[in-house]
């Protein structure tokens, strides 16, 4: 009996003491689906979140009742604050109802902010349990205030849902993947510096315009978007990938690479200028070109000055990164992966010294179907 | 365990009186006499307002000087046999009848015992057996000339199958025991007969295989049936829930089922089970968690199909259980497990309900749950009623007066689905119910709560024990062999390498829990 009283009692200890257990039942938050922060100088920045905005459905089972309708929750908050302040706590008292960052999906960071420094963004991200890895980030070329609460666009759709999608249907075709997980890959990881895509609004819509490279936590510079092919295809293995080629002047082949392998060889690894030997097998599909430019005899051809034009390219992209001194291939890491007792330290003084060599091997395994 | 303790003693203080004087009229002590006329007022005292006790007194012999009396419960003696075999034969009789050797001979009946008592004549009386009295002499002889009202085999409607036998047990002891004969011919089959119940008497058989069984397990069994002390049996349920090791669980440790097939199975594999006669609900001991998940056909079909099908109950029983904790959980406290699209639709869904979500789920698990208990209880003429009021109540009615969000009507249903996919109504009750503390857990601590009540279920689980098998075998304690059998079904030609089976001839089973207890 005394053990079933205990039993008792303790259930019921259970149950009062669950009441200090912090709830946060769905319908009353507001999630934050994006996040963006615009740096003015003087270490502040400002911020910006948004909450999805969406209109009462016109579904009959959910009308009536009297209750506000989510329509008419507020759509974003912004205001100025401390570079890596947490726009969650900093915007927690406007907040019509608690704040989550549980679905965060996207964060922006303008220009300047990427030139000063990412650091303390990443490190609150990085802290934080609630934020989820997959999100993806993004630099904005203008404001990320203007491209976050800007009502123009053509679409109805949240506009963190909008940015999510872009950015994730370009990282599946020409854009590397750009997760907030890969991101802390990259900037943690030895060797190697991360990128991000730059985003801007142009008119009613957004568009994709390049990848932003970065010295550790610093924007370095910016590639444009028909050299990101390159990029990724000595980045990693991939398909999907459209390339435009101009292979005389005002005449074009567009390709369409089904499957893209990259493989790499060091020499001299601990030399002060390594041998780095990238070569890129690429299976295309021709998918647009000059009239008549191609054909049964002119494949072969056509495939030799694709491949010349592609090394020379890749080689030029290496080239102009070690001019940077970043490294966003992780071609430290290929090297260090290479090379016997891999002299670590010495790798950033040596890495602008080092060779690097490119072959292509590209094979067009259809060119359409009407020949 | 202070608690079973006490409710132990509080038990055992009731009565102690012996079975005998409890069902047996004041006469029983007395010898039968040589006079027919002094046992016949023996008899009228003691079936005083039994107006379904017909007693008769032959005349017969040449001149009707030989007499006897014969006394039978109308119903349950087979009064045609009685006027064939006994009536008729006693009065073509050439010989003098002058002792029960004579009257045995003159009789054409098979089954005639000799009895002195009268405790005997009324035991057998009850029985259905009728008992002939023979003019000066003093014992009696008993016929087995019974004939109980009983139904005939039948499909059972409470485990049907799509493949197999279609014979259910029924409520006659011997109808039901024929059955497995049919099924296992040859005498290892063994039958011991054993009586329960102070009033009713029951015949209980337990049966089990000879070599297969393990001697302690029928010794134990045996033992705990003898120290029930109870009224009246009317079905293996107020037994089981007397002999079951923990009997404090809501899980249930020994077996039912109404099928001939799962006990000839479940003997095989060196169990054994208890019939009760007046019931067709036959009881298998010992039993594991794992057997309240297989059902009978899955070794009629084949072993790719059952195993599929047994992993889908698998998924489905811990859908059962955890499915509206989960939501709860998932509503109340982690709203960043829930993909963003739904997310959107849920809270549009939940915005017009005024009850969090866990007043929402218990009352819709609540009202599902009398839905149930009202349909089963329904006279079958009404049934369609309950099915049109049930739709309003889970569904687009409660929705449309946003009582309830459609997700939660969608997650009600699914566990509804889920909770009839278990094989056996006793565990599947039993999920039912412990579905209702976890959703009271997970509300206040979300995700969490859910893992801890597994773990405690699993614990508690893996704690019991069903006649000293662990509860949990095969996989805790793990052994291979019969794990081949459990969640997945080897086919038959790799599982038969152990004619033994899972429970066979393990003798450490039953000497463990004789050890501990």
């Amino acid at each position: 009996m005394k053990h079933f009283m205990h039993l008792i009692a303790s259930i019921t200890v259970l149950i009062i003491l669950s009441g200090c257990l912090p709830t946060s039942v769905i319908d009353d938050v507001l999630i934050i689906e994006a996040e963006g922060v615009d740096y003015i100088g003087g270490n502040k920045v400002i911020g910006t979140v948004t909450m999805p905005n969406y209109v009462q459905s016109s579904n009959p089972g959910s009308s009536g009742a009297g209750l506000p309708t989510t329509a008419s929750m507020i759509r974003y908050l912004s205001g100025t604050t401390y570079d890596g302040k947490s726009l969650v706590d900093r915007f927690q008292e406007n907040g019509q109802r608690a704040l989550r960052a549980g679905k965060l999906r996207v964060m922006l960071f303008n220009k300047g902010l990427a030139k000063h420094g990412l650091r303390k963004q990443i490190d609150l991200r990085n802290r934080d349990p609630e934020a989820p890895r997959e999100m993806n980030l993004a630099i904005v070329d203008g404001s990320c205030k203007k491209l976050l609460t800007a009502i123009d666009y053509q679409t109805q759709i949240p506009i963190a849902r909008y940015i999510q999608d872009m950015i994730e249907q370009n990282n599946k075709q020409n854009y590397p993947e750009s997760t907030l997980e890969s991101f802390l890959y990259a900037y943690y990881g030895d060797y190697m510096d991360p990128f991000l895509p730059v985003i801007r609004k142009s008119g009613d819509h957004l568009e994709t315009i390049g990848l932003a490279l970065f010295k550790s936590d610093k924007y370095v510079m910016e590639l444009p978007s028909n050299k990101v092919f390159i990029f990724k295809m000595l980045f990693q293995k991939f398909d999907q990938g459209v390339y435009d080629f101009e292979f005389a002047s005002q005449k074009h082949i567009a390709l369409k690479n089904v499957h893209t392998k990259v493989s790499y060889k060091v020499k001299n690894g601990n030399s002060t200028s390594p041998d780095i030997y990238a070569h890129v097998s690429i299976n295309a599909q021709i998918i647009q070109a000059y009239p008549k430019s191609i054909n049964k005899t002119m494949g072969p051809k056509i495939e030799k000055k694709i491949e010349k034009h592609m090394a020379a390219q890749a080689e030029k992209l290496v080239h102009m990164l070690q001019k940077k001194q970043i490294d966003p291939l992780q071609l430290g890491q290929h090297v260090r992966s290479h090379t016997r007792h891999f002299d670590g330290k010495s790798w950033y003084d040596r890495y602008p010294n080092a060779h690097f060599h490119c072959t292509v091997d590209t094979t067009i395994i259809q060119t359409g179907i009407s020949d | 365990m202070s608690v079973w303790n006490f409710l132990r003693q509080w038990k055992g203080k009731s009565k102690k009186k012996t079975p005998e004087q409890l069902y047996l009229a004041p006469e029983a002590s007395q010898m039968i006499s040589g006079s027919l006329n002094k046992n016949k007022r023996i008899l009228d005292q003691a079936y005083q307002d039994c107006a379904d006790v017909i007693q008769r007194v032959i005349r017969f012999g040449e001149k009707g000087e030989s007499g006897a009396l014969l006394v039978y419960l109308e119903g349950t003696a087979n009064v045609e046999e009685i006027d064939e075999h006994v009536i008729k034969s006693l009065q073509k009789s050439k010989k003098p009848v002058r002792s029960l050797e004579d009257m045995k001979q003159a009789l054409s009946v098979t089954d005639a015992q000799k009895i002195k008592q009268f405790a005997d004549v009324f035991k057998n009386v009850s029985d259905g057996k009728p008992v002939l009295f023979l003019d000066g002499v003093p014992s009696a002889l008993i016929l087995g000339l019974t004939k109980w009202a009983t139904r005939s085999v039948e499909d059972t409607p409470t485990e049907p199958v799509i493949r197999g036998a279609k014979e259910g047990f029924v409520e006659s002891l011997h109808v039901n025991i024929s059955l497995i004969r049919r099924r296992i011919r040859t005498p290892k089959l063994k039958v011991k007969t054993l009586e329960v119940g102070d009033y009713s008497r029951t015949q209980v058989a337990l049966t089990y295989m000879d070599g297969i069984c393990d001697k302690k397990l029928i010794q134990e069994i045996l033992d705990r049936v003898n120290r029930v002390s109870i009224d009246g049996v009317w079905d293996g349920g107020m037994i089981q829930e007397q002999i079951q090791d923990q009997r404090w669980s809501i899980f249930p440790q020994i077996q039912t089922t109404e099928r001939p097939d799962t006990i000839c199975a479940a003997m095989l594999e060196g169990r054994a089970a208890l019939f009760f006669e007046g019931t067709p609900n036959v009881l298998i001991m010992p039993t594991t968690f794992f057997a309240f998940m297989q059902s009978p056909e899955d070794y009629y079909s084949g072993f790719i199909i059952s195993t599929l099908l047994r992993i889908l109950r698998t998924i489905f029983i811990l859908i059962a259980l955890l499915a509206p904790a989960f939501y709860i959980a998932v509503i109340t406290f982690h709203q960043e497990l829930i993909p963003t699209t739904l997310i959107m639709s849920v809270i549009q869904f939940r915005e017009q309900v005024p009850f969090p979500a866990v007043v929402e789920a218990v009352g819709m698990e609540i009202t599902f749950e009398g839905l149930r208990e009202a349909g089963v209880r329904l006279p079958r003429q009404i049934g369609p009623a309950i099915s049109i009021v049930g739709a309003l109540v889970i569904g687009q009615a409660a929705i449309q007066a946003s009582l309830v969000s459609p997700a939660m009507v969608i997650v009600v249903s699914i566990t509804a689905i889920a909770s009839f996919m278990i094989p056996h109504y006793d565990l599947s009750i039993a999920i039912r119910i412990l579905r209702f503390p976890i959703m009271i857990i997970a509300s206040m601590f979300g995700l969490l709560g859910v893992v801890l009540s597994v773990i405690c279920i699993v614990i508690h689980l893996t704690s019991l024990r069903s006649f000293g098998i662990p509860y949990f075998e095969p996989f805790a304690p793990f052994r291979k062999k019969a794990s081949l059998d459990s969640v997945v079904r080897a086919p038959l030609w790799v599982q038969k390498q152990n004619p033994q089976g899972a429970h066979g001839n393990r003798n450490q089973s039953v000497k463990g829990r004789g050890q501990k207890t």
